[in-house]
């Protein structure tokens, strides 16, 4: 049996299960930091502790980091999976040396949000490194000087790859305008195109390739830049899952095939251009056909992620009314056999709890 | 089986013996007011049509050691290899119970384990039976309801 089945096998048992919910922040991980023997390495904006966990003396050394957007916490609970199962397959962990910051913007993810405590986007920050954060990051780069480096996040629920809603997406990402494939992409992409691989018979047709226009103040941009081959992770939105437990499940599966690709040499550079580019066709709720105001219109709701009593709570927002035959729903409804009431006018960038109540929608908090 | 017909005084002491097997005759005789050597009968009736198959042993495995319990999906790389993978599960007495399923997975089957620690070991064991592809594990956090008592009880009223 593989190595990475039995992760799939044991995940469920993994001590970093103990990590839950949308809402992740220092506290949330503090035990699993201990148990990794984390150690400060720095603080942020607001002087909370930045951590990095340290693992493995091998020749290859490789950076990753998480929750650079303090709101991407699937990442960091995939990475958390990946590094328990490594903790134990010592075998698997022997060819590496890493060095993990599973949390870079602490503030941000104290309050739920993208940016840091300065509202900052440290993804944005690469050439002006205006943040302490994103200092931290290119200064433990530099000294550190890794093999790959990997950048772990979430993506929005918005992404699909063909009809299908897209679980997770990757990027090989360029270092200059023209995309050139240089020797540290071609070896990106043939870690991308090997997960690809791996993934396919277990979530066929859900895995992207993330849009990949050259930005140079983007981390992955920069360290790719410096000649290290950087990927972007991206977890992403299915189905009902706003939990996004099955996501996280194969995101850490996909830092583990990236691992054992790696250590073996299995890079498949050529796969990763038939991986399907995402697309924006995805909303949350797609209600079709709607009788409202002597009109039969479609109406796209999106949730907002609210933070509220240590939970994030799933609020639907009116995103587009019109005739929307491009867009799928991670739930789509058809209401033209029905007929309702309405109290409130429909308007785009309002609330629509009234609506989604109308409807009988569930409502997530997680 | 060929219809059974129960009377009044089959049904009060199946009653009584669903709930504790190892109630006396003599107890059962005071309660229903008929004699013991009665109870005996109607018990032994009952054993020879089938009905009664015996009485197992209900351990308090918490008590032993054994609180975690978990349920393992089992995929398969091809089914004919389902009677094999079933013998080689019969070897691992962690494993209590296995169904073959229809759905996603092709057995699927409980496990009883001292702790997590414990419980992965078996599920290393059962990932290395040859044929199985991988598994999926389900960790259960309460037995909320394992009894088969009212369903007894519900068999027997409308007998």
């Amino acid at each position: 049996m593989q190595t990475m089945n039995a992760f799939l096998s044991i995940q469920p048992l993994l001590k970093s299960q103990g990590v839950k919910g949308r809402y992740v922040h220092v506290e949330t991980i503090s035990s699993l930091l201990t148990t990794f023997g984390a150690v400060q390495i720095g603080e942020s904006v607001d002087k909370r502790p930045i951590h990095a966990i340290d693992m493995g003396n091998g020749p290859i050394k490789i950076l990753m980091w998480s929750q650079m957007h303090g709101n991407e916490s699937t990442a960091t609970k995939g990475l958390l999976d990946a590094l328990s199962y490594l903790a134990q397959q010592s075998s698997l962990l022997k060819p590496f040396t890493l060095k993990i910051i599973p949390m870079l913007n602490p503030d941000g993810a104290a309050a739920y949000t993208r940016v840091n405590a300065n509202d900052i986007d440290l993804n944005r920050d690469a050439l002006n490194q205006t943040q302490p954060e994103s200092r931290l990051l290119i200064e433990t780069y530099h000294a550190f000087n890794p093999q790959y480096c990997f950048n772990l996040h979430d993506q929005r629920t918005i992404f699909g790859v063909n009809e299908s809603p897209c679980m997770l997406s990757f990027l090989a990402p360029a270092k200059d305008m023209e995309k050139t494939i240089t020797p540290a992409r071609e070896s990106a992409m043939g870690v991308i195109g090997y997960i690809q691989k791996a993934l396919q018979p277990h979530i066929p047709n859900q895995v992207g390739r993330y849009d990949d226009s050259f930005n140079p103040n983007c981390m992955g941009d920069y360290f790719m830049g410096k000649g290290t081959p950087t990927l972007l992770f991206e977890a992403g939105q299915v189905g009902q899952d706003y939990a996004r437990v099955e996501t996280r499940k194969w995101f850490a599966f996909s830092v583990l095939e990236a691992l054992k690709c790696i250590s073996l040499d299995l890079h498949m550079p050529s796969i990763y251009f038939d991986i399907p580019e995402v697309e924006k066709s995805f909303v949350d709720v797609l209600i079709q056909n709607l009788m409202y105001e002597g009109k039969v219109i479609d109406v796209a709701l999106q949730y907002v992620e609210v933070l509220k009593d240590e939970q994030i709570h799933f609020v639907p927002i009116v995103h587009r009314i019109g005739k929307l035959d491009s867009l799928q729903g991670h739930k789509s409804i058809d209401v033209s056999s029905q007929t309702f009431s309405f109290l409130n006018k429909l308007s785009e960038g309002s609330n629509a709890v009234w609506l989604a109540d109308l409807l009988n929608l569930t409502q997530y908090s997680h | 089986m060929t219809k059974f017909k129960l009377d009044e005084i089959d049904h009060q002491i199946l009653d009584i013996l669903i709930d504790n097997m190892r109630t006396p005759f003599t107890d059962i005789a005071k309660r229903l007011l008929i004699s013991a050597g009665t109870v005996h009968v109607r018990v032994r009736k009952m054993e020879d049509a089938g009905i009664i198959k015996g009485s197992s042993l209900t351990l308090d495995y918490t008590k032993m050691g054994y609180s975690f319990i978990a349920y393992v999906g089992i995929f398969l790389e091809k089914t004919h290899q389902t009677k094999y993978v079933l013998e080689r599960l019969r070897e691992i007495p962690y494993v209590t119970v296995a169904h073959i399923t229809t759905g996603k997975f092709n057995i699927y089957c409980k496990l009883r384990a001292k702790s997590t620690e414990h419980a992965k070991d078996i599920i290393f064991k059962i990932d290395d039976i040859d044929g199985i592809l991988r598994t999926e594990t389900m960790i259960s956090l309460e037995e909320s309801i394992n009894d088969k008592r009212r369903l007894m009880h519900t068999i027997f009223n409308d007998l």
